[in-house]
């Protein structure tokens, strides 16, 4: 399928799935305001921390709300684009649901991924900038067009890790039957890694969290863009996992198609 | 009584079934130990103490929450309120001889002591792996009322997610609310973080709420921070919080009954 094809057919799911969530009026911010409420209390959280203490592992109080804002921003990116299609994925191998995208014309992942767009999770994006930019003015940064434009471009491939990351794990019900495990294992993790920035994580932790499941690099990478501390190998390490894990989430998949059992065999 | 008894005692028979999102909740007490041992091993190596904590006051505080929210299994009554509502299934409830507000009450407290002995497994060995030592410095009678504090606690959460779940016979759609009030109550119930870190005001004003009794009280009680004085006082609003809550809900199901369909959408 073609670039411009692929385009025409995501904005032909989004116009249908936006028909479908009009119908819950009162939900249709929902994800917004659930997200919202939770990286808000988590500034919270932090501020009354930031009270007590003048740093936590190095990392001065404007450089965490720079953290928080980005996680925000990674986290409604994917609700945006493919979150809601994605979590979907283990029912639709558990109960045969697959086979319905497979017959059909185009990617089957395009499909899974952008039939459910969450138009209402865009004005977490807006509040993620906001705590972004709040953070920049506490750490006195002066933001030049530059520098922005690296870090909404580090952003962005960050956004990709954290949607391969979500691929690949829900790719593994294709081999075994574990899709609440999996749910369980993601939140677990993520709960985490929005609260603790990657530079605070030694040891077999570092490992753990920077090289096999890389949830510590996502927010912390960009926050150390825009606040200067970003090394070049930091830099090159962090766009080489991002290949590396896009690569393998996209073998992973292409994988698990060819185990695809459907329910009925 | 006696049926609600029998329900409790299924309840948590039926735990057994559901052996993995046990697993997973005890875990869960795990993850927030390791959590703060992270984040706070960090901030406690610029300073020795943070509002009265050193660390390992800090992480037994952090210990006790963590055991007392992943014993609390009552956000499940409204999120099963409002599936069952939506879904035009919460007419069993209506025609069986029982109250739906106990019916659920004796559900959740029967998983609650099912949960509650794996999570002081995990707590057990959180408090072995990350060297925490409970002092229990609290003279008997502050921990007697630490105990009554937990117990009715969980009996007020219920209370307090039916009122939340009978919402769906007025609005449908709470699903998105269910997440929202979840952080919110996260915040005050002390389960990120001690509620001492607040400004005095802010604190005084949270005492008055039943939420602060429900995890940060028990918690400041059984590590020796706070005395019988506060404890008492505390047990005397989430008395006054549940009477008030178990009338209100009679009342709102009452009123708010008439309005269900039984159909479902």
């Amino acid at each position: 399928m073609s670039f411009l094809r692929s385009l025409r057919f995501v904005w032909l799911l989004t116009k249908l799935r936006l028909t479908r969530q009009m119908v819950f009026r009162l939900s249709f911010f929902g994800s917004f305001f659930a997200d919202g409420a939770l990286f808000l209390t988590q500034m919270l959280a932090f501020e009354l921390i930031y009270g007590q203490v003048d740093g936590i592992g190095g990392w001065s109080r404007g450089q965490m709300m720079i953290f928080i804002g980005s996680f925000s921003m990674l986290n409604g990116l994917s609700m945006l684009l493919c979150f809601f299609g994605l979590i979907e994925l283990p029912r639709k191998i558990r109960e045969g649901g697959l086979d319905l995208y497979l017959t059909k014309p185009g990617s089957p992942l395009l499909r899974i991924c952008f039939e459910s767009v969450d138009l209402g999770s865009a004005p977490l994006l807006l509040l993620s900038g906001l705590i972004i930019a709040r953070g920049a003015a506490l750490e006195g940064i002066a933001v030049s067009l530059p520098l922005l434009l690296g870090f909404i471009g580090l952003l962005l491939a960050m956004a990709l890790l954290y949607c391969d990351m979500e691929l690949i794990l829900r790719t593994i019900p294709f081999f075994v039957i574990a899709a609440d495990a999996i749910n369980h294992l993601e939140g677990d993790m993520l709960t985490l890694n929005f609260k603790i920035p990657g530079v605070l994580y030694k040891g077999g932790f570092k490992l753990l969290f920077c090289f096999a499941l890389p949830y510590g690099l996502m927010a912390t990478v960009p926050t150390e863009a825009l606040s200067g501390v970003l090394k070049p190998q930091g830099l090159a390490y962090a766009l080489a996992i991002v290949a590396g894990f896009t690569a393998f989430a996209l073998w992973f998949w292409r994988l698990g198609l060819k185990n695809y059992k459907s329910a009925s065999s | 009584m006696k049926k609600y008894f029998a329900i409790a005692k299924t309840a948590f028979k039926a735990q057994i079934v559901y052996r993995f999102d046990v697993a997973m909740t005890a875990l869960g007490t795990l993850w927030k130990l390791l959590f703060a041992w992270i984040l706070w091993g960090a901030i406690f190596q610029g300073q020795e103490s943070v509002s009265g904590f050193d660390f390992g006051g800090m992480l037994g505080y952090y210990l006790v929450v963590s055991f007392l929210s992943s014993m609390d299994q009552s956000s499940g009554v409204s999120f099963e309120l409002n599936e069952r509502i939506r879904g035009g299934t919460f007419s069993k409830f209506m025609v069986l001889p029982a109250s739906p507000q106990l019916q659920f009450m004796a559900q959740s407290l029967g998983a609650s002591f099912y949960y509650a002995l794996f999570a002081l497994l995990a707590a057990l060995l959180g408090a072995l792996l990350f060297q925490i030592r409970m002092g229990f410095g609290a003279e008997p009678a502050a921990l007697l009322c630490a105990f009554c504090l937990s117990a009715l606690g969980l009996v007020f959460m219920v209370s307090y997610h039916f009122f939340v779940g009978l919402l769906a016979f007025k609005f449908q759609e709470i699903n998105f609310f269910l997440h929202l009030q979840g952080n919110l109550i996260a915040l005050a119930t002390g389960a990120m973080l001690p509620l001492s870190l607040l400004p005095k005001t802010v604190l005084e004003l949270l005492n008055l709420l039943p939420f602060s009794q429900v995890g940060y009280l028990p918690a400041m009680l059984l590590t020796g921070r706070a005395g019988l004085g506060e404890g008492l006082k505390g047990l005397l609003v989430l008395v006054l919080w549940t009477a008030a809550f178990l009338a209100a809900n009679r009342l709102l199901y009452e009123r708010l009954r008439v309005q269900y369909d039984g159909v479902g959408i």
